[in-house]
């Protein structure tokens, strides 16, 4: 587990988690390094929402911290969590949109908001930096004033990321980013995470069991169950280990094995 | 953290500006830095005829390229040298040009206000005559079917509308009914009528009160209830899913809502004269002097039994009204908050308005037939 990095954007050290009387984590232990994004995959249960949810500050753990930025994200006073937040995003798994307002304008909740710490942007900045965030995301801005309900599922995914990019965040938290979407879709909204992390230098938190998402986002995935994380490394690295959920996640679904006898007729 | 704010370098040589901005231009949460970068950007004249070398930046956010944007006249400089990254803003920005749609513009003319509510007045009354015709099918259809009947729901309606409202309606009931012999027996004392208050409480009880009051409480406790749990099924796909299994909504949702509403308000309304009427014999005990083997020894002389059965069927009206208004306006809602909160009150709001005119309407026809 020891990581040479200098500079952890997210260390996670001994949580433990308990959610009425299941003990979900009994000692985390993790790091993402900066502009890193670590993949964390793990069996239905196994308390991986839990711990992003720990990390972003939504849940507190009975033991162990972690800290995000260099802030220890469960001691943290209420103007250090406040600075905290603007500089992550988070995507949450479906959408979670606020349903009552258009795209437009829950893309521009989060600069809207500035103004309440005295911090606000002119109208038409917000305005201008929404369609700018709508854009990188490849929104199509005849859609912007649609509500989430009219929206496709991809759609939503892009609008939920839109959002959470709103703020310029350095750190993404990414909930099951393609969970949803069909496979055309999910490669595309995977590409779009690529290619922005690589413009704007993200570093992320990403839970999937998606292999083209770990394999195209995923610096290092971590594997977690038992109530810690059982091992951490390359993609190549992690399908070795023997481990039952790991050898499930990693045998060939029935359509890739025969796509492969397909293009490969000998075999 | 002086040296990182940001700031502009501005060389002027042979009538060329080469302008390179420096620090970390991050500004989106950053009111000093945006006013500092505004004022370093208004000190350079003609800026989109100038050469820009944006490589010495230490960072740029997107509002900080949004400024500098915004200064070129939204579109790129003369000269601009950048690191790539930078370069997807501005990409971006230039892309976006002519192609920003106008919000949606609304008519807020008074006129175009009451034409548009008058319509939506209509629509949603077609609507629910429609959905009262389809109840009245299905309801057809379960009778000579008569598995079909959902029995579950018509029974936790009646469980949860009907027994879970005894308490509530109990206790109001008998508050209303104490006020009212109070207040009454007040103008009756004064005509040494003390007896009349038997007749004239047991009467509006009867009659108006105890279905007016039953129809308000249902209307608040359960109408609003119906209409936000048919209407959430949008927000989880559940009516879909239940017309996939072939089910139909109006059968399975709407029919036994009305139904046990119907069957649980009129005893409902038995209960709430009860209370009512108990309530009004305490007052009438202590403050008029009637005892209440007086007064119900009186009741049968002064009041007609008919005046009870025009209170029964009248909780049987408001109950069908009440099943039919929540359900309809769950069943046409929109899968967001904005329209579960639009929805739910108007549910309310139309459930009470409904029950009033048809009470008034009932009334009027009653006492033109002679059945005072």
């Amino acid at each position: 587990m020891a990581d040479s990095r200098i500079d952890p954007v997210i260390r996670v050290a001994g949580l433990r988690t308990r959610l009425g009387d299941r003990l979900v984590h009994s000692n985390v232990n993790l790091e993402v390094g900066r502009g890193e994004i670590l993949g964390v995959i793990g069996a239905s249960g196994s308390g991986k929402t839990a711990l992003l949810k720990q990390v972003a500050g939504l849940l507190q753990p009975e033991s162990g911290q972690a800290e995000v930025l260099g802030v220890d994200v469960h001691r943290a006073s209420w103007s250090e969590a406040r600075e905290l937040r603007k500089r992550w995003g988070i995507l949450y798994q479906n959408g979670a949109l606020f349903s009552a307002l258009t795209v437009f304008d829950n893309v521009a909740f989060p600069l809207r908001e500035l103004a309440r710490y005295g911090e606000a942007l002119e109208e038409d900045m917000v305005r201008e930096l929404t369609w700018l965030k709508l854009a990188m995301v490849h929104f199509e801005p005849e859609d912007a004033w649609k509500l989430p309900g009219e929206l496709s599922g991809g759609m939503v995914k892009r609008a939920a990321l839109a959002r959470a990019l709103a703020l310029e965040a350095e750190l993404l938290f990414l909930d099951e980013p393609t969970t949803g979407l069909d496979p055309i879709l999910a490669r595309e909204f995977t590409d779009l995470l690529g290619e922005l992390r690589k413009e704007l230098g993200l570093s992320g938190l990403m839970i999937s069991h998606d292999l083209d998402a770990l394999a195209s986002l995923g610096d290092r995935i971590a594997v977690l169950g038992e109530g810690c994380i059982l091992t951490t490394g390359s993609l190549e690295e992690v399908a070795q280990v023997d481990h039952p959920f790991i050898q499930d996640l990693f045998t060939p679904t029935r359509g890739q094995e025969r796509m492969y006898r397909l293009s490969h007729p000998g075999n | 953290m002086a040296s990182q704010d940001p700031s502009v370098q501005i060389d002027r040589d042979h009538g060329r500006t080469r302008v390179r901005p420096e620090g970390r231009w991050t500004l989106i949460a950053d009111p000093d830095g945006r006013q500092r970068a505004s004022e370093a950007l208004a000190e350079i004249e003609q800026p989109s005829q100038a050469e820009w070398d944006l490589r010495g930046m230490e960072a740029l956010d997107s509002a900080g390229a949004l400024l500098l944007w915004r200064l070129w006249g939204k579109e790129y400089p003369a000269e601009l040298q950048c690191h790539e990254q930078q370069r997807g803003y501005f990409e971006r920005l230039a892309g976006l040009a002519g192609r920003i749609p106008e919000p949606p513009g609304r008519w807020w003319h008074p006129l175009v206000r009451i034409g548009e509510g008058l319509y939506h007045a209509l629509q949603a009354g077609g609507q629910m005559l429609l959905l009262l015709g389809q109840i009245l099918v299905s309801t057809g259809y379960a009778l000579r079917n008569p598995r079909f009947l959902p029995w579950t729901e018509l029974s936790a309606t009646i469980y949860k509308a009907g027994l879970r409202s005894v308490v509530l309606l109990g206790v109001i009931n008998f508050l209303i009914g104490m006020v009212m012999a109070y207040q009454m027996g007040l103008e009756i004392a004064k005509y040494g009528a003390n007896t009349a208050i038997i007749g004239v409480l047991s009467i509006a009880m009867l009659r108006e009160l105890g279905p007016w009051i039953t129809a308000i409480i249902l209307a608040g406790r359960t109408g609003s209830a119906i209409t936000a749990e048919i209407g959430s099924m949008h927000l989880t796909g559940e009516l879909s899913a239940l017309r996939t299994f072939g089910v139909s909504p109006v059968l399975r949702l709407a029919l036994p809502r009305v139904l046990g509403l119907a069957i649980a308000m009129p005893l409902l309304v038995v209960w709430a004269d009860f209370t009512g009427m108990v309530g009004g014999m305490v007052v009438a005990d202590a403050s008029l002097g009637i005892s209440p083997s007086l007064f119900l020894e009186r009741l049968p002389h002064d009041v007609e039994l008919v005046n009870f059965w025009i209170g029964v069927a009248k909780g049987v009206i408001n109950g069908v009204i009440i099943g039919l208004v929540a359900s309809y306006y769950g069943l046409y809602a929109q899968p967001s908050t904005e329209s579960l909160r639009r929805q739910t009150t108007a549910s309310v709001v139309t459930t009470l308005s409904l029950v009033l005119v048809l009470d008034a309407g009932v009334g009027a026809l009653l006492a033109g037939a002679g059945l005072i």
